[in-house]
């Protein structure tokens, strides 16, 4: 079996990896925002993949995606929108490579946005099952099993997708005004762009 | 003068400066946690902005 990790360089989506890595064969995937971001996003993820011994690590870019959601949809939705999308440009991408699943460090409760209203939408229309061991983790044990599996030094420094999401956005999505959101973009188009940018860095 | 909004914190702050750098140094924002709009295009750090610009400091999501 094997699943497709998401891997952010964060605590979160490395601890999730750890809990699960002896489950299955895991293949990892970055997210860059690049050049919007410098690139210490994609150098943590490398080198957390290497301490958790994972032999393939993919990257996506996904800032001319991001830079579209941002231009044509409304900012109060933007966080759940740019998830959506990656969660959906992972399904394909977890097909192509094989993978059963898609894992990810995602929990609930530590910014107001990860409410399982949101998390619905964001996974509604992702055919292929989700695995987040990390749901119910608090962020104190995170960190705790972050320093004990020797990644938290690697992570350390402001959190890529968690903390630092939006303080006040949309916590109780509507799936109607988020596809209404969606028709201004074309999803199916972002979808393949970021896969056509799709690099092999490990 | 730069209007800066700060999604996160949902405040608006005017800052003096020439590109979003110096914006986001003079506001101790690390330049890895935002993305940043102006007139609903994402722009570079370096980017000049011009008197009156209006920025968006939109949080990173990454996936993960």
């Amino acid at each position: 079996m094997k699943a497709l990790a998401l891997l952010s360089g964060g605590f979160d989506s490395a601890v999730a990896i750890y809990l699960m890595k002896d489950k299955f064969e895991i293949i990892a995937l970055h997210f860059s925002l690049e050049p919007f971001t410098d690139d210490t996003p994609e150098k943590k993820s490398m080198e957390l993949a290497k301490k958790l011994k994972i032999k393939n690590l993919y990257v996506i870019n996904h800032s001319n995606e991001h830079s579209e959601i941002t231009k044509k949809c409304d900012h109060r939705y933007y966080y759940i929108i740019s998830r959506r999308l990656m969660y959906q440009v992972a399904e394909k991408l977890a097909k192509r490579l094989n993978c059963n699943f898609i894992l990810d460090g995602c929990n609930l409760g530590q910014v107001s946005s990860q409410t399982l209203s949101n998390l619905s939408v964001i996974m509604h229309g992702v055919d292929i099952p989700a695995l987040h061991p990390l749901l119910c983790y608090d962020k104190d044990q995170i960190i705790q099993l972050a320093r004990k599996i020797n990644t938290y030094k690697i992570s350390e420094g402001p959190e890529m997708c968690n903390v630092l999401g939006p303080k006040h956005p949309a916590t109780r999505s509507n799936l109607k005004i988020i596809e209404k959101e969606e028709s201004k973009i074309n999803v199916n188009d972002l979808i393949e762009s970021s896969l056509n940018s799709l690099r092999k860095v490990l | 003068m730069v209007k800066v909004f700060i999604e996160r914190e949902n405040k608006i702050v005017n800052v003096n400066a020439e590109n979003a750098k110096e914006i986001l140094n003079k506001l101790k924002i690390n330049p890895e946690t935002v993305l940043l709009a102006r007139n609903n295009e994402l722009i570079l750090l370096e980017t000049k902005l011009n008197n009156n610009d209006e920025l968006k400091l939109l949080s990173v999501i990454s996936g993960g």
